[in-house]
């Protein structure tokens, strides 16, 4: 269990990799905050739980129609979920931009 | 791809890349052992056959992407046929069965899956291709100098056969097997995992 809560945080880590697809993503952060399994997230978007996984692990570029998906089914335009570049993490962007207002 | 098979009745966890691997590697050699006792017993003349209908057995309770059994899903990503009438292998099918009936849409492959057996095809081909447009120089190299040098026309008979025979093996097989190869470590994706 641990172990995956490690990798959540892995994926918006900005001294981690993005893995194999070379895109950054908060996919598990995001699943972790509304309290939705893998399960419940790909019945949603019709795809296999594992590949939510490996979307997590940054091992895999959704294509543009999933990248929708889940921009929709999160509630937040794709470049909150994706990026070529690491994350903040989302305290610091919160806390952060407070500090600095 | 599944990650559990059910053998004799005992759920087989294969979440793991080594494990497939390892799946892999015994089918092989298995095949590899079955192949030669089948040139010993009769140089494969009548059994050869037999190499392709275990090939197919093995696509159907291990490796898939042809039908219901397997890890692999089915290829066409179509549900898969229905029996029309019973099988002969009942008895055995019931010691046998390694996959659980799949509920209405298990057997569709999404986005992720449908590209990796599109790749696993490809690289699977290339080398596929290559072996048969040898295997058709060589045999036609062969059967031209065969009259000035008879002993080729028994080499021929020797090794082009059984390399004709691999080959299809590998037609039915190599794909299913590079996807399971490939495919990375699954066993941390715990589908009911909500942290």
């Amino acid at each position: 269990m641990f172990k995956q809560y490690n990798y959540v945080n892995e994926n918006t880590n900005s001294k981690a990799g993005p893995g194999e697809s070379g895109i950054y993503n908060r996919i598990a952060v995001l699943r972790a905050e509304r309290g939705v399994s893998r399960q419940q997230l790909a019945e949603a978007l019709a795809v296999n739980y594992q590949t939510i996984g490996f979307l997590e692990r940054g091992d895999y570029s959704p294509s543009l129609k999933l990248a929708f998906g889940l921009s929709e089914f999160f509630g937040l335009p794709v470049e909150a979920i994706f990026s070529t570049k690491p994350f903040q993490p989302l305290s610091e962007q919160v806390y952060g931009a407070r500090t600095q207002g | 791809m599944r990650t559990e098979l059910v053998l004799l009745g005992k759920p087989v966890d294969l979440s793991r890349q080594s494990q497939r691997r390892s799946l892999v590697l015994w089918i092989y050699l298995a095949m590899a052992a079955v192949m030669a006792g089948l040139g010993w017993l009769d140089m494969w003349r009548t059994s050869g056959y037999y190499l392709v209908f275990l090939a197919a057995a093995v696509n159907h309770f291990l490796l898939g992407g042809y039908g219901r059994g397997g890890l692999v899903r089915p290829f066409s990503n179509t549900p898969p046929r229905e029996a029309g009438v019973p099988s002969p292998l009942i008895p055995l099918g019931l010691y046998l069965r390694l996959t659980h009936v799949a509920p209405e849409g298990e057997w569709r492959s999404d986005e992720r899956e449908l590209s990796l057996r599109d790749r696993a095809h490809y690289q699977a081909y290339q080398w596929i291709s290559g072996a048969v447009a040898v295997l058709w120089l060589v045999s036609g190299w062969a059967t031209s100098k065969s009259a000035t040098f008879p002993v080729l026309h028994l080499i021929a008979e020797t090794v082009l056969y059984p390399a004709v025979l691999v080959t299809v093996v590998l037609m039915l097989t190599l794909p299913q097997a590079i996807m399971l190869w490939t495919e990375p470590d699954m066993a941390e994706f715990d589908p009911d995992f909500r942290d």
